[in-house]
């Protein structure tokens, strides 16, 4: 192609601009084609939290017809376990899950060593990146996922303005749990390949000590002591609890402050092995 | 025949040398495989501690369906984890090379993709919980179960194979089909509790669609309450043989198309 400065004044303006326009088009274009791509994700998330919801639906229906008593009666338990699949921290993002297998193994390859090149804190950078995916599976799985099990599954409204309340903020302050637990599951993947069987047996801890799956009211007390002594609760137990009314009152003021003294925690326990390691990667040489 | 096995001889023995390279992310399946099952068990534990049966079914027998169910699709993962790789080899044409050689590509598909050793400790684990809840039960344990179990499992194991490999055979028409395959998987998990807890249409897809109630359910069903399930617990290893005939026949199919436009 012949140079655009061979032209004149006039003709060589357009031809600038048309490159520049072009440019901002490819990339645009090629943002959108991956939101298109990761509508797919979505869209198996949605199905994903139907299923598992469906699954904790009819199985703790049943055990409430099986059970003699009860410590939660049986509309909350129900709402809290079928939640407890759409609203779910426990789970890795469909989009994060990808992301991990691309970096799993990564400093073998030394794919990271760009990624740290850049004047972004590397931190930093994943954790707008959690923040949008958070957003965007708010939006597009957790919503119609919560319309289908108001729906389908018999689950309830909020207990009351303050538990609506109290709910968006636990699932903020869950957000920040996520994204530390998230952080380190990523450094895993720096150094083996086999994140999936890592990812595999966070999420059963998670969602077992997290009460996800099973309301710690019903623990057994010495479980439930430990549960609660652990920061896994606020991935699920606090906002679900919160929701149902279990936690209402000034006690929502307590779980919140727990909440948010572990995220920060964890946070900084993060950011801590992150600056150590990021030393070693660089020393290894990408 | 004789070719045959003795290639898959020569699968394994290549297969086992290249685990032994990576025995520090076997060690950490291992473990992390072991955590997740044990949480599995616990949940149901947890949830037994709060009621004594589940709508008639003991802890007991409930342990044994779910270690049926695991025992099934971790040896599906262990032997029979080659459909996953269909996908791939289409898109990226690797399947021309499988067809000229001349063992069969699905054969060549699951001797050099479908062994994955990932599930050994789950495997694992299913067979004590296998072993739990037949000896904690009260009923004395007859000798065919002893047969019928082992079935159970086999069938088991290829009905979740023939089921991925129909859903793989998508990825001749559709790319990216590989998102699709993971749903079968999850229908596996309501095998784990005795299908009369769901709707009546999740029970008929639980056993005539994904038919994995006859991997856990109707066989203990048919072992413990003996009369009321008897044809559905006689028909039930059968399920997996039948859905693996509808695979093999959906394989050729799709793979006779493939060839002849030329691809």
């Amino acid at each position: 192609m012949q140079s655009d400065l061979a032209l004149p004044a006039g003709p060589r303006r357009t031809a600038e601009l048309r490159a520049i326009l072009s440019r901002y088009y490819g990339i645009a274009l090629a943002s959108f084609k991956e939101k298109l791509v990761y509508r797919f994700e979505f869209v198996a998330a949605l199905m994903s939290s139907v299923l598992t919801a469906a699954l904790q639906y009819y199985l703790w229906t049943a055990v409430a017809a099986s059970a003699v008593d009860l410590p939660i009666a049986r509309e909350s338990l129900i709402t809290y376990v079928v939640l407890g699949q759409v609203f779910s921290f426990t789970r890795v993002g469909a989009v994060q899950r990808r992301i991990l297998y691309r970096v799993s193994g990564g400093i073998q390859s030394g794919g990271i060593a760009t990624d740290l090149t850049r004047p972004v804190d590397y931190q930093v950078l994943q954790f707008c990146e959690a923040l949008g995916l958070f957003l965007a599976e708010l939006l597009l799985t957790s919503t119609p996922a919560y319309a289908v099990v108001l729906l389908l599954f018999e689950v309830k409204p909020p207990a009351s303005v303050e538990a609506v309340l109290g709910f968006a903020a636990s699932l903020c302050c869950g957000f920040l749990l996520a994204f530390a637990f998230n952080f380190l599951l990523m450094m895993a993947s720096f150094w083996t390949y086999s994140v999936r069987g890592v990812m595999r047996g966070q999420k059963a801890v998670l969602d077992l000590f997290g009460g996800a799956l099973v309301p710690l009211a019903l623990f057994p007390d010495w479980l439930r002591g430990i549960a609660l002594a652990l920061p896994f609760q606020g991935l699920a137990y606090t906002p679900l609890s919160i929701y149902i009314g279990a936690i209402h009152g000034t006690a929502i003021w307590s779980a919140l402050t727990v909440q948010v003294i572990w995220s920060i925690a964890l946070i900084l326990l993060t950011r801590l092995i992150w600056l150590r390691g990021a030393r070693r990667i660089i020393i290894q040489g990408g | 025949m004789r070719y045959y096995l003795d290639l898959y001889a020569t699968y394994i023995g290549l297969f086992w040398k290249i685990m032994l390279q990576y025995r520090a992310d076997l060690a950490v399946f291992f473990v992390t495989m072991l955590i997740a099952d044990t949480m599995s068990l616990a949940f149901l534990t947890l949830v037994f501690g709060v009621i004594q049966q589940l709508q008639g079914w003991s802890f007991y027998e409930v342990v044994l369906m779910y270690g049926l169910i695991r025992a099934s699709t971790a040896l599906s993962v262990l032997l029979l984890n080659a459909p996953w790789s269909i996908p791939g080899y289409i898109r990226s044409g690797t399947l021309d090379i499988l067809l000229v050689r001349p063992p069969s590509p699905l054969f060549q598909l699951v001797g050099t993709e479908g062994i994955e050793p990932s599930n050994i400790s789950s495997l694992l684990i299913a067979f004590a919980a296998i072993a739990l809840g037949l000896t904690q039960i009260g009923a004395s344990v007859q000798a065919w179960w002893l047969i019928y179990i082992p079935l159970a499992i086999c069938s088991g194991a290829v009905l979740q194979f023939s089921l991925l490999l129909i859903v793989a055979c998508l990825a001749f028409r559709f790319v990216s089909i590989q998102s699709a395959m993971y749903p079968v998987g999850w229908f596996a998990d309501f095998a784990r509790f005795p299908t009369t807890i769901y709707s009546k249409p999740l029970q008929v897809l639980l056993t005539w669609v994904l038919p994995y109630a006859t991997v856990s359910f109707y066989p203990v069903a048919f072992m413990l309450r003996g009369t009321d399930y008897q044809l559905s617990g006689l028909l039930a290893p059968l399920a997996g043989p039948l859905m693996l005939g509808l695979a093999l026949l959906i394989w050729r199919r799709s793979l006779s198309r493939y060839q002849s436009t030329g691809s």
